[in-house]
C-alpha cells in the first residue's frame, strides 16, 4: 500500500472527511482504530462483536462527518463517543437477549463485569493506581454507559452524590496523570 | 461559575451519563465563559489519557473489511444517484405511435445526458462549497483565537500601566544572568502599604513542561523568604515582604520549592 502523506493536521484531517475523501478514513483508521478496539473489547469483551462495533462507528463516522463540529471538542473525543454509544446499544442488545433466558445469573454477571473486566483486559499501571472506588465509577460510567440513577441504585448512594463521585474520580486521575509525566 | 464547576456536571458530562437537559446546560456555559470550557477540555483529556491506555492492536483483515465497505457505501451511493436520474426520465416517455416514440427517444436521451451532466457539475459544486466552508470554519476559530490572545495582552498591559501610575507601587527590574537568560527581564511591583506585591515576565525563557519560576526577596536582615512560584508569561500575585533589598527568580520544579534549589535566572536590587 502506498503511503501518501505521513502527518496531517487535525484541522486537515476534518476537512479531508468533510469532502469524502477515503484516504482520510485510511488516515483516521491508522490512528485511532487500536484505541476505539480495545474501548469496544472492554465493553463487549467479544472479538467479533467488538470487531463489528468497530466497523459500524466508522461507517456512522463517515456518514455523519457533517455534523461534527469542532468547536464542541476533538475529533477523537467525537470519534470514540460514537464508538461508544455504539458499543453500549450492543451490549444493551446482548444483555436484553440474556436477560430473556437468566435474570439473576445476568445481574451476578453485571456485579462481577467491572471489576473482572479490567483485570482481563489491558490493565495497566494507571488503572492499578486508581483506588478501587475512582475505577469503579469511572468503568461504570464510561464502558458500561449506567445513567446516574441506576448507578445511584447499584452502588446505594443518593442520586445527588453521583455526581460528586464522578468529579472526586475525574479530579484524582487528572492529577495521577500529573505525577506521571514527571 | 466556581459552584457549577464543583458540582461534578462537566464530569459526567465528560464520561457521557449526562442527561439531556444537562448536556445542553453544560453546552451552553462552555460556550459563555472560558473558565467552563478550559476545565470540560482540561477533564477531556484526562478521560481520553485513561482510555488511550486500553488500546489493542486490531487484527490486520479488519481494516480491509471497513475501507471496503465505506468505498462500496461511496460507488452505491452514486450507483443509486444515476439509477434514480434513469427512472425519473423512463416513467415520462409516452409510447403513443411510433413517430412519437422515435422522438421522444431521442429527446429522453438528450434529457438524460444533460441531467447527468447536470448532477455531476451540481455533485461537484457541493463538494466544493463543502470544502471552502470547513477551510472558513477553521479560520474563523483562528480568528477567534487571535482575538482572545490580543485581549488578554491588552488586560495584563492595563493592569501594568495602572501599577505604574500608581504612587504607592514601587517597582523593581529584574536583569536576567549573563550566562543564562543575558535578554531577559522581569518586573516585580510591590505595595508595603496595601501588602501586596506582582511580578511580570514573558521574556525570561518558557518554562519547560513541570517547572516553574519562582521568586525569592532578600530583606536587610540577610534573610531569603520565598515569595511564591507565578506563571510565565502571566501577570502573577507574589508575597510581599518589609523592606526587600533584592529579588531574585531560580527556576523550580512545578508547585515551587521550600529552598531554592534551582539555577537563578534573574536579578534585581531594589532602588533605595
Amino acid at each position: 500500500m502506498e503511503k501518501q502523506k505521513t502527518f496531517w493536521l487535525e484541522s486537515e484531517l476534518i476537512e479531508q472527511l468533510k469532502a469524502k475523501n477515503e484516504k482520510a478514513l485510511e488516515y483516521l483508521y491508522d490512528h485511532y482504530a487500536s484505541c476505539m478496539y480495545g474501548v469496544a473489547m472492554r465493553i463487549l469483551g467479544d472479538e467479533a462483536l467488538a470487531q463489528d462495533t468497530l466497523q459500524e462507528a466508522f461507517v456512522k463516522i463517515w456518514q455523519n462527518v457533517e455534523q461534527y463540529d469542532f468547536t464542541k471538542g476533538k475529533l477523537f473525543t467525537w470519534v470514540l463517543n460514537i464508538l461508544r454509544n455504539t458499543a453500549i446499544d450492543k451490549l444493551r442488545a446482548k444483555e436484553q437477549k440474556y436477560r430473556t433466558e437468566d435474570l439473576s445469573n445476568l445481574k451476578r454477571k453485571a456485579d462481577n463485569d467491572t471489576l473482572k473486566q479490567a483485570e482481563t483486559i489491558g490493565i495497566t499501571d494507571l488503572t492499578r493506581k486508581l483506588k478501587p472506588e475512582h475505577r469503579v465509577i469511572i468503568e461504570m460510567m464510561y464502558f458500561e454507559g449506567y445513567s446516574q440513577s441506576e448507578i445511584a441504585e447499584k452502588l446505594g448512594i443518593p442520586l445527588g452524590t453521583v455526581k460528586t463521585r464522578a468529579k472526586n474520580a475525574l479530579d484524582f486521575l487528572r492529577n495521577l496523570l500529573k505525577e506521571d509525566t514527571f | 461559575m466556581q459552584k457549577f464547576i464543583e458540582s461534578g456536571i462537566l464530569s459526567v458530562y465528560v464520561l457521557g451519563i449526562a442527561t439531556e437537559e444537562e448536556k445542553q446546560e453544560v453546552e451552553r456555559m462552555a460556550a459563555l465563559y472560558p473558565e467552563v470550557r478550559k476545565e470540560l477540555e482540561s477533564l477531556q483529556s484526562t478521560l481520553n489519557e485513561y482510555v488511550a491506555q486500553y488500546e489493542l492492536p486490531v487484527p490486520a483483515h479488519v481494516k480491509n473489511k471497513v475501507l471496503e465497505k465505506i468505498h462500496h457505501l461511496e460507488n452505491h451511493k452514486e450507483l443509486t444517484l444515476s439509477a434514480q436520474n434513469k427512472n425519473q426520465k423512463e416513467t415520462v416517455i409516452p409510447l403513443p405511435n411510433l413517430q412519437k416514440w422515435k422522438y421522444g427517444l431521442v429527446a429522453s436521451w438528450v434529457l438524460l445526458a444533460f441531467s447527468g451532466l447536470l448532477n455531476l457539475q451540481l455533485y461537484q459544486e457541493l463538494k466544493e462549497t463543502q470544502r471552502e466552508l470547513s477551510i472558513a470554519k477553521s479560520q474563523n476559530l483562528e480568528d477567534e483565537k487571535r482575538i482572545t490572545a490580543l485581549q488578554t495582552q491588552y488586560q495584563t498591559l492595563e493592569q501594568e500601566l495602572a501599577l505604574v501610575q500608581n504612587p504607592d507601587y514601587q517597582i523593581t527590574y529584574l536583569q536576567g544572568l549573563q550566562e543564562i537568560a543575558p535578554k531577559s527581564y522581569a518586573t516585580v511591583f510591590w505595595n508595603e502599604k496595601e501588602n501586596k506585591a506582582f511580578i511580570f515576565t514573558n521574556s525570561l525563557p518558557k518554562p519547560p513542561k513541570g517547572k516553574q519560576y519562582q521568586l525569592w526577596a532578600l530583606t536587610e536582615d540577610n534573610i531569603i523568604w520565598d515569595a511564591g512560584v507565578f506563571d510565565w508569561g502571566k501577570f502573577s500575585p507574589v508575597k510581599c515582604f518589609k523592606k526587600p533589598q533584592k529579588f531574585i527568580i531560580t527556576l523550580e520544579k512545578q508547585g515551587g520549592v521550600p529552598k531554592a534549589e534551582g539555577t537563578a535566572y534573574a536579578i534585581g536590587s531594589v532602588k533605595s
